[in-house]
Order: structure tokens, then sequence, then C-alpha cells
């Protein structure tokens, strides 16, 4: 016969009774309150699962509610009664032990570190993969007018620069790919400074810093080439497919982005999702190497260009959203001096 | 103390104070949070409905007043298939969207259609799932009344540049708390909508002196910049500009907090249930404090101070909730004079979607 203390609710109001529980080896509860006396069989109540330390409820079938914080006995009742633990048992089980909860958090950190550094990445290669062209037009259609106007004015270079240029450029992308519809765009962007961005429809802009930058034409045309690149490996649509899969693993984790303190627990996945565009640069880099061969242009145009924004020391300017950035790294350049 | 004793004095009777209490430990409530968010992952997110239901569980069950804890009742298959419904129909919706773009207004009106009732489900399901001392809380409200504060009125919004919003807001805080019911007990709402614009006018006029403050800095610095003309920005420019992106966004947070406080206060000091009425006396100063350092451990731990300060959230609230009631809080009513178990049955099964209004 094991006895608990707790308090009864009767369901009919709100008033307290304290109240006593006795079960016998049986299986059978005996609620003794207010001079009442209350039985039951074991399959007839509904015990709510064991939760921490918050209170146990045992429900009766006719209404009536006996609660007690006596989480340990009502435990070896069930057990003893049943032989098991329940399901949710089990889960209290993993909450409570320590070991459970580390193994949970390795989990937690693995999984991420997988979602974030392969599945996310492979995934929406595949999915830019499969996109259809007018996907790619649809994001880019607005772009460069949100640009023009904001940071971008007409571009001041001179007509025949400009004209030799496209020539060029058209040469070079329809040696290449045909499915896109490449445009190049000349614009003046004094916050830019020597910059070249593509967008993923097949735009690219490039600044007049960057062409009076130049020493040789062919450097102009290798981060062209670059340009191409991220447009061919279709960059732009990649970043926003990873973006959107990350918020969404954002949201999963914090629940809701409603509060400033949810959002910062965001912040090491930023982190690491920062790895990205790396990626890409070297990618692009890649392409434009064997476009440059194709078209023979010399590499080292590449890594002289490469080398002297770096020497301008402009800072580095986030282009927001699907635009790529260009971090100059020694190892790129060192890719186009070497080989 | 008898029914007639009460009658007969005419004199308000002295009102006691039941102060509402936070048991939950931080501890504690980290190994629940992690072993959900393991489960999760490893059933591909079927678990996080039981997640769901044993995160409000500890919450509701660790918060007491008058020495008995809330229970939350929700069934997890129902929570679930809450969520399937609507990551089914979000699909859909994306489907046709892109695939059938001459489908989009139809659709969109009928989505508007469903909001009213999706919201009062929602509604139901929350209230009902809810209980103290074996009493459910419920919901009364019907399609068209949240239809008129969640659809009709905002539509209005527009067309008045936005000065109706505190009117449409106290009604829909209205139509919450008016429609809301412990037992037989139906809570009464006796704030005003003068008190929101009274709220609204004080955020107002905050919101139009920073912008001034903003530009004073703004002004200070460029009259810095001005001084080294011709070159790119230094690194102490970068510094400064940031600085001052933080100190107004900052600025306007304080503002959304300050709005948000004064309005739970307001709302919880004018709502009662039978001879109780609530009180809520948050300080916005302490809350910016909790937000503030919650946001800085949780990006500095990674995360993993998450549930340590939902924890101690949940514990400020609480300190500054009471309730206040000369008869004392035995004297409410339960539906039909019944049980949870009873009423669960005849209530069947309810659509449950997460909202937060």
């Amino acid at each position: 016969m094991i006895q608990i203390q707790g308090i009864l609710y009767d369901g009919k109001n709100t008033v307290k009774h304290a109240a006593t529980l006795l079960v016998t080896s049986a299986g059978q509860f005996k609620l003794i309150y207010n001079n009442t006396e209350l039985e039951s069989q074991y399959s007839q109540l509904h015990i709510s699962d064991r939760l921490a330390h918050i209170p146990r409820s045992i429900a009766f079938a006719g209404g009536e509610r006996f609660m007690t914080d006596d989480n340990a006995q009502i435990d070896a009742i069930i057990l003893a009664l049943t032989g098991k633990n329940s399901a949710a048992n089990i889960v209290h089980q993993l909450e409570s032990k320590s070991h459970y909860v580390v193994a949970a958090l390795l989990l937690l950190v693995v999984s991420i570190v997988f979602f974030v550094t392969v599945l996310v990445p492979r995934l929406a290669e595949q999915a830019a993969k499969i996109a259809p062209t007018s996907l790619l037009e649809q994001v880019s259609v607005d772009a460069l007018d949100h640009f023009d106007g904001r940071f971008l004015q007409p571009s001041e270079l001179p007509d025949d620069v400009q004209g030799w240029l496209q020539n060029r450029f058209t040469e070079m992308t329809a040696a290449g790919e045909a499915r896109y519809d490449f445009r190049l765009i000349f614009r003046q962007a004094e916050q830019l400074g020597p910059n070249a961005f593509a967008l993923p429809s097949g735009d690219i802009v490039i600044t007049d810093a960057l062409v009076q930058m130049a020493d040789h034409e062919d450097e102009v045309l290798a981060v062209l080439a670059h340009e191409i690149g991220h447009v061919v490996k279709r960059h732009g649509l990649r970043r926003l497919f990873e973006d959107s899969m990350l918020a969404a693993l954002i949201f999963g984790i914090t629940g809701d982005t409603s509060s400033f303190a949810q959002t910062a627990a965001a912040l090491p996945i930023l982190l690491i999702s920062s790895g990205y565009s790396r990626d890409f640069e070297r990618e692009a880099d890649d392409y434009a190497l064997a476009l440059m061969h194709q078209q023979g242009i010399k590499k080292h145009h590449f890594s002289n260009i490469l080398i002297r924004i770096e020497q301008t020391n402009h800072m580095p300017f986030q282009v927001p959203g699907f635009l790529s950035t260009h971090p100059v790294t020694d190892e790129r350049i060192r890719q186009f001096i070497e080989q | 103390m008898t029914e007639e004793t009460i009658q007969i004095d005419n004199r308000p009777a002295e009102e006691k104070q039941y102060r509402f209490k936070f048991h939950g430990q931080a501890s504690e409530y980290f190994r629940i949070w992690i072993v959900n968010i393991a489960l999760t992952l490893l059933t591909l997110g079927i678990y996080s409905a039981w997640a769901k239901v044993r995160t409000y569980r500890y919450f509701y069950g660790s918060t007491s007043v008058d020495g008995s804890c809330f229970e939350y009742l929700a069934s997890p298959i129902i929570i679930l298939k809450g969520r399937l419904i609507a990551v089914a129909l979000f699909a859909l919706y994306w489907f046709i969207s892109h695939f059938i773009p001459l489908l989009i207004v139809p659709v969109f009106v009928l989505f508007l259609i469903a909001i009213p009732w999706i919201v009062s489900r929602s509604l139901v399901f929350r209230t009902h799932n809810t209980a103290w001392r074996n009493v459910r809380f419920g919901f009364k409200g019907n399609y068209w009344d949240v239809a008129k504060v969640f659809i009709f009125w905002p539509m209005l919004i527009p067309f008045t540049l936005g000065l109706i919003w505190p009117f449409v807001h106290h009604k829909q805080k209205q139509l919450l708390v008016a429609n809301s019911e412990f037992g037989k007990s139906v809570f009464k709402f006796s704030a005003t909508v003068k008190d929101f614009y009274q709220v609204y006018a004080i955020a107002f006029i905050m919101m139009l002196l920073l912008p001034m403050l903003v530009a004073l800095l703004m002004s200070i610095s460029s009259g810095l910049s001005d001084l080294k003309q011709g070159q790119p920005p230094s690194t102490e420019m970068i510094l400064l500009s940031s600085l001052i992106m933080f100190i107004s966004m900052t600025m306007y947070y304080l503002v959304y907090v300050f709005l948000n406080t004064k309005l739970l206060n307001l709302i919880f000091n004018h709502s009662s249930i039978g001879a109780g009425r609530l009180e809520s006396t948050l300080s916005v100063r302490r809350l910016m404090w909790i937000y503030f350092t919650n946001g800085l451990a949780i990006a500095l731990s990674v995360g993993l101070l998450l549930p340590w300060a939902k924890i101690r959230l949940a514990r400020y609230r609480a300190k500054k909730t009471c309730l206040y009631s000369a008869e004392g809080l035995h004297r409410y009513q339960s539906m039909k004079g019944r049980g949870i178990n009873a009423l669960g049955e005849e209530t069947g099964e309810l659509f449950d979607v997460d909202l937060s209004l």
C-alpha cells in the first residue's frame, strides 16, 4: 500500500480539497477527501506524463483531478503496475540523464554543421541547376533599376572604349553558354570603387574606376570572364537558395524571430555560411581561367588587376543579397601567376 | 466565511493579493529544450508537436497562483495535424503562385475568408487546453467578431493614414479578453480607446524626437568628415557611423519595448475575471535590460543560453503579475459542472495553428 498526499479539484469549481491517495499492489486506487472516498481501477485513470518537477495530475473518470508534487511515488506506482516506462517517460529519462543531454547537444552541433556546410550548398546547387531561366530573370529584373540612381550613375567612359569592350565581351560570351542573355553595362559608382558584379540573368555591371585602373585591355576582359563565370555557375540563384534555407533553419531553431534575443542565436550560422562566397569566387576563377585560355588572354592579366584592386585598399563593400563579393586572397592570385 | 456575511456587509471587502509565481529552472528547461531539438531532428520534424506540448506544459506547470499551477492539456497529435495542414496549404499556395498565376487572386480571397476561421479556431484550441484547478479556459468569439477586428477594421488603416490603428488594436484586444472564459466566468475588459491612444501618443512623440537626435549625431559626424574631404573614409569614420546606426537602432527598439510593455500593463490592469482583477507592473527599464542582456548572453553562448533567457523572462513576468480578489479564488464554477475529461471528449478534435496575437 502506497500513500500519496496531494490536492483534489472536483471539476465543479476551484475549491481546493486536501486529499490522500492510497494505492494497493493490485492496482486499486482509493482517494480520500472531505470524508468522501473515490475508488478506481488503474485502467480507468489518466495519469499525466512525467515532466521535470511540475506537479502530476491523475484524472478520474468522473472528472475529478488529483494533483501531487510526489513525482517519484507516481513513477514507482506506474512501474509496479505496468512493469515498464511509458513512451513519455523515456523522454523524461533522456532529459534527466546528463550523458543523454550531452549526446543531444552533440547531435545538434553535428547536424547544424552538416546542414550548413554540406546539405545547404549541395541542395542549392542542384536546385539552381534545374531552375528555369525565367526564374533567373525574375530575381534580377528589378535589381538594376533598384541600384541605378542609388549608387550607380551613368558611365563617363569614352564611347570608343565602351564599344571595344562591348565587342570583345560579345565574342567571349558567344563562345560559351548560349542559354544566357549576357549584357555588359557600364556604370559610374564612387562608393563601389573599382568593382564589377553579375546579376543572375546575365547582366554584368562594371564600374568606370575598374576600367580606368587597368593597365591593359585584357585585364578588364579577365574580370569580365570571372563575372561570366558567376552567371554560368548560377551563383546568384544558389546564394538566394542558400540564404532562404538558412533562414528556414534559423527559424526552426529559434522558434520565431520576433525578438532580438532569439535572432542573436543565428549569429554562429551566419558566420559559418560566410565561407560560401569564397567557394563561389574559386569556381568563377576556374571558369575565368578556362575562358581566358580559350580567348588567348594571358593569365597574369587577372592576377595583376586583382593585386592592384587590393592595393587601392578600398573598403570592402558588402553588396547585399545575391550579388557576390570579391575577397582578394593570395591563394587566388597565385593560381593565375604560377600556372 | 459564508455567503450571508458577504451579502449583509455592503462595504467593499478587503482585497487580497495573489501573486503569480514561476518555479521553472534554467538547468531543467535546458534539458527539455535540447532533447526536444534532438528528437525533432531525428524524426525530421514530426516530434516538433510533442516538443511544443512539453515546452508549454513545462512553462504552464511552473507558473502558479495561490499555490495551484496551470496545466496545458493539448494533444500533440492534433497539433501535428494542424501543422501538416498548414504545410500542405503553404505548398499549394507556392505551387499555384508559380505555375497557375491566374488563380492567385481567387486563392488570396479564399485565404482572406479563411483567416477569421483559423484565428478563432486556434484561440478556442489554445484557451480550451489551458486549465487551472481542473477548470478549463475558453473562447466564445465567433467568426464575424474575429473578421470584424482582424480583417475589416485593419482595411481602413491606409485610408486614415494609420491614425485608426490604436482604435483597431483596442478592438482586437477587447475581442481577445472579453471573449475569454474561465469556467462559467467571462473576462471583462475595461480599457478604453482613449487609454490606447494615450500610450500610442507617447510612443509617437518618442519616435518624432528620435530622428532629431539621430540628425544631430549625423551633423556632428559630417562636420568631422568635412575636415578630411576628398579622402576615402577612415576607420574612425566607419566606426562612428556604425555607432550612430547602433544607437538609433537601440532607440527604436526602446520605443518598441516601451509600447509593448505599456500596452501589456494597460490590458492586464483593465482585465478582470469574476471577483478577481489582474494587475501587471512590468517596468520598461527592467525589461529593456533583460532583453539586452538576454540577447548578449545568447549571442556569446552560441544560442546555448536561450533556455536560460526564456526562464529569466518568464520569472520576471510572473513576479510582476498578480490577481486581487476580495472573495478568494475558490468560487469559480466550471462549465456545466464537469471536469477536464468530459469536456475534452465533447468538444472533439480542434484545429491548431501557431499564432502569436
